[in-house]
C-alpha cells in the first residue's frame, strides 16, 4: 500500500506521521513518501511565528474548533516531554487588544487562563480599550519540521524532493493513495477558486526582552492587518499585513515600513531592536479548510485522494486535529479495499 | 549650605537608587557614590531581580506596600518606554505554585502587580506535586542593565562615582557634610549592625531562551525567573553563612528542583553558577542617625537591611532615604543659620 503525500510544511509532514504512527502496525505493506517541491525551513510553515491561536471567530465551523482544541491538547500533552525543547514547543502568554468590545473568542477554553484585562494592563496600550490575556503555546515551524522530518525518517518514510504536476504522475508510478497537503499550490494540481492567497510580510528582530506575544486587531482591516509581535526562542517577529489575493513573496518597503512604524509605536523600547531579517510568505487561505476524500476514476483504477489543505493564517494552530482527520479518512479508505477489518485509531 | 556634600557609600541597587533620588529631591547637593564593588560584582548582580516583594517581619506592612508601589510603578513607567531594553526591566508572566494552600489567600501586593489572580485547575495540572497556585504579571530588573543605566543616570547628573572601600564612616567627615549609608551586607562591619545578618543564595544563570515564563515555588526556595539573555534558577536561604564560594551539590540540587517544575530545562545551556548573600534584617533600616565623635557630628542616613526584597522596594526606601537627606539638610541649614546668630 504506497501512500504519497505532497507537501512538507506543517500540514504534510505532520499528517504523515499520523498515518504512520497509527497504520504501521496494521498494515505491515504501508510505504509512506513525502514529495515536495520546498522543504524546512523553506516552507510557508517555516516563516511563521508559531503561535498557536486561531482567528477572533470560527464562523460557525464548529469542525475546526474541534481540530484546534485537539491540536492544543495534543501539544499540551507534550510540553513535559524530553522532545518539547526540539520541537520548538513552550509556554507563551500574551495580549490580545482591541479598540473596541468583541465577543468571547471560539478557544478562550482551550487556551489557559484567559481573562480580560485590567484597566491597569491596558495603560500598556495607548489606542486600545479591551483586551484579553491568556497563555498559550508556541510551536516554531524552524524546529517542529525539522522534528517531523526526522520522526519520519526513522519511520522508514521517503522523500522526493520535487515538483508534483498531477495526481495522475504519481498513480501512474503506482501509489494508492495520495494526500493533498500542498497548502498554496493546490491550484497547480486541482483548480480551487475558493483557494487565495493571504499574503503576509515579518521583520525578525533581536528583543530579548519580550516575553510576551502582543496581537492587536482592527475589526475593519480585518484579520492580521493590524500590528503583531510575537518573541520566539531566537528572535523576535513583527508583523501585520494580511493582502487577500496578493501572490507577491517579494518584500515590500512600504510593508516594512508599515510594520516597523505600527510595532515601535506599540512597543516603544523596539525602536533599540536589531533587525535580523524579514519575510513574506502567502497564507493558503479558504473559507473552510479542505478535508475531504475525493474518488478518482483514472483508466480501469480507482484512485483515492485525500485533500487536507486551505489551512489559511492558522495551520499550525489546527494541523494535529486535520492530520488525526485525514488519518481517520485514510482508514475507512482502507476498509473498503478491505486491508482492514475495523478502522483503527482514537476515537472522540 | 549652599551645595551640601553627599557621600553614598555602596553601589548596588540600594545605592546607586538612592543617590538618584537625591539628586531629584536636592538638586543642589553635590552627590558621591563610594564603593568598593561595582556592577557586575555587586550583591545586586547575581539576584534576578524580580518584583515579588519578601515580607519583612518588623515592618508595618502598609510601609512595605508603600514601598513597593512606588517601585513598581517607576519600573512600569521605564518598562512602557523607549528605554526599558537599555534599562533592562521588562514585564514577565508567570506562576507562584504551592504544594499546600497558604494560610493567607491574597499576599500584601496581590493589587499592585498586574492580573493577579488563582491559577485555574487546567493550569494546576502541569504541576502535580502542587495543589493550589496564583497567576499574575510583574516587572524584572535585569542586571547588569539596571545598574549600568542607574550609573548612565547617576553621571548625567554630575554624580561622581569612585572605587573605595569605606572602613569606618568617620573617614568621610572632613569631605563630606552627610554621609549615607547603603552598604548591604557590609553594614555588619561597617556599623556594628548585629541584627544584619546573611541569608546565602546561590544560584545558576542559564541559556534556555524558550523559558518566556517565570514559575516560583510558594516556599522561596524553588524559582524560574527568566531575564533577557539567561534564565535565573534558585536557589538556596542558608541564613547564617557567609561562604561566596558556590557548592557543587547545592549546583545539582537547584538544578534538579528546577527541572522537575520545567522539564524544558533539562536542554539548558551554558551554566553559570552565581552566590550572594542576601542583607537581612527583621526590618529594612531607613533610619537618620547623628554619630558624634569630640564635638563632631556626622549626619547619617542609613538604607540596608533589604534581605530578599532590595528590587521589590529599592526605590520606595531610596525615597525615603532621600528624603532623610532633605532632613539632615535642614538640620544642619538650621544649626548653621544658628550659629550665625
Amino acid at each position: 500500500m504506497r501512500v504519497a503525500i505532497i507537501g512538507a510544511g506543517v500540514i504534510g509532514l505532520s499528517s504523515a506521521l499520523c498515518i504512520h504512527e497509527q497504520f504501521h502496525g496494521l498494515l505491515p505493506s504501508l510505504e509512506l513518501e513525502v514529495h515536495a517541491d520546498h522543504f524546512t525551513p523553506h516552507t510557508t510553515s517555516d516563516g511563521a511565528a508559531g503561535l498557536w491561536q486561531p482567528y477572533l471567530s470560527d464562523h460557525g465551523n464548529l469542525q475546526e474548533t474541534l481540530w484546534n482544541k485537539e491540536t492544543f491538547d495534543y501539544l499540551l500533552g507534550h510540553l513535559h516531554s524530553p522532545a518539547a525543547k526540539e520541537m520548538g514547543l513552550f509556554l507563551i502568554s500574551g495580549y490580545n487588544l482591541f479598540t473596541e468590545p468583541v465577543p468571547d473568542p471560539s478557544w478562550k477554553n482551550i487556551v489557559l487562563g484567559f481573562r480580560n484585562l485590567t484597566p491597569k494592563e491596558l495603560e500598556l496600550f495607548p489606542g486600545y480599550s479591551h483586551g484579553w490575556f491568556n497563555t498559550a503555546l508556541m510551536l516554531e515551524g524552524r524546529s517542529y519540521l525539522p522534528w517531523l522530518t526526522n520522526r519520519l525518517m526513522q519511520r522508514g518514510v521517503k522523500f522526493f524532493h520535487k515538483k508534483v504536476e498531477s495526481f495522475q504522475e504519481l498513480f501512474s508510478q503506482g501509489v494508492d493513495v495520495v494526500l493533498n497537503c500542498s497548502g498554496m499550490r493546490s491550484g497547480d494540481l486541482q483548480p480551487d477558486p475558493e483557494l487565495q492567497p493571504g499574503r503576509g510580510q515579518i521583520i525578525k528582530v533581536l528583543a530579548p526582552w519580550v516575553k510576551h506575544f502582543i496581537i492587536t486587531h482592527d475589526l475593519k482591516s480585518g484579520i492580521y492587518n493590524s500590528p503583531y509581535i510575537i518573541p520566539g526562542s531566537e528572535f523576535t517577529v513583527l508583523g501585520g499585513v494580511y493582502q487577500h489575493g496578493n501572490w507577491s513573496e517579494e518584500i515590500s518597503a512600504k510593508d516594512h515600513k508599515s510594520i516597523w512604524d505600527s510595532c515601535c509605536r506599540l512597543l516603544p523600547a523596539l525602536q533599540k531592536s536589531k533587525i535580523v531579517g524579514e519575510w513574506s510568505g502567502l497564507r493558503p487561505a479558504r473559507r473552510s479548510v479542505r478535508l475531504e476524500r475525493e474518488s478518482m476514476r483514472l483508466g480501469n483504477i480507482q484512485a483515492e485522494v485525500i485533500h487536507n489543505y486551505g489551512h489559511g493564517g492558522f495551520g499550525i494552530t489546527i494541523h494535529w486535529g486535520c492530520a488525526m482527520a485525514a488519518a481517520r479518512l485514510f482508514g475507512s479508505i482502507l476498509q473498503e479495499k478491505k486491508q482492514l477489518a475495523t478502522p483503527p485509531g482514537p476515537r472522540l | 549650605m549652599a551645595s551640601p556634600k553627599v557621600a553614598v557609600v555602596g553601589a548596588g541597587v540600594i545605592g546607586l537608587s538612592t543617590a538618584l533620588c537625591i539628586t531629584e529631591t536636592c538638586p543642589t547637593c553635590s552627590v558621591t557614590v563610594l564603593s568598593d564593588q561595582f556592577s557586575p560584582n555587586t550583591t545586586s548582580d547575581v539576584a534576578a531581580g524580580m518584583l515579588i516583594p519578601h515580607t519583612y517581619p518588623d515592618t508595618p506592612i502598609h510601609r512595605q506596600k508603600q514601598w513597593f508601589k512606588e517601585t513598581f510603578t517607576y519600573l512600569f513607567a521605564i518598562s512602557n518606554s523607549a528605554e526599558a531594553s537599555e534599562a533592562g526591566i521588562h514585564l514577565v508572566s508567570g506562576w507562584q505554585v504551592f504544594k499546600s494552600t497558604p494560610k493567607e489567600e491574597l499576599p500584601f501586593w496581590s493589587d499592585i502587580v498586574l492580573g493577579f489572580r488563582p491559577m485555574s485547575e487546567a493550569e494546576l495540572q502541569k504541576f502535580p506535586q502542587h495543589r493550589f497556585g496564583h497567576a499574575f504579571t510583574t516587572l524584572k530588573c535585569d542586571c547588569p542593565p539596571y545598574l549600568l543605566w542607574l550609573e548612565k543616570r547617576l553621571k548625567a547628573t554630575g554624580t561622581q562615582m569612585y572605587t573605595r572601600k569605606v572602613t569606618d564612616l568617620w573617614e568621610l567627615h572632613s569631605e563630606y557634610d552627610i554621609v549615607v549609608n547603603c552598604t548591604g551586607m557590609g553594614a555588619h562591619e561597617l556599623v556594628g549592625d548585629k541584627q544584619l545578618f546573611p541569608v546565602r543564595g546561590q544560584v545558576l544563570k542559564v541559556h534556555a531562551p524558550w523559558v518566556k515564563q517565570f514559575i516560583r515555588d510558594g516556599d522561596g526556595l524553588t524559582y524560574i525567573y527568566p531575564g533577557i539573555h539567561r534564565v535565573t534558577l534558585g536557589g538556596t536561604r542558608e541564613k547564617g553563612s557567609w561562604s561566596l564560594s558556590p557548592d557543587a551539590g547545592t549546583t545539582k540540587d537547584i538544578f534538579d528542583r528546577c527541572c522537575s517544575l520545567e522539564p524544558s530545562l533539562q536542554g539548558a545551556q551554558d551554566i553559570e553558577v552565581k552566590v550572594g548573600l542576601r542583607p537581612s534584617r527583621q526590618c529594612v533600616r531607613v533610619q537618620r542617625e547623628v554619630l558624634s565623635q569630640g564635638g563632631v557630628k556626622l549626619p547619617v542616613v542609613h538604607n540596608y537591611g533589604h534581605g530578599a526584597g532590595g528590587f521589590s522596594v529599592h526605590r520606595g526606601t531610596a525615597k525615603e532615604a532621600a528624603d532623610l537627606v532633605g532632613e539632615c539638610i535642614s538640620a544642619l541649614q538650621g544649626s548653621s543659620s544658628r550659629a550665625k546668630l
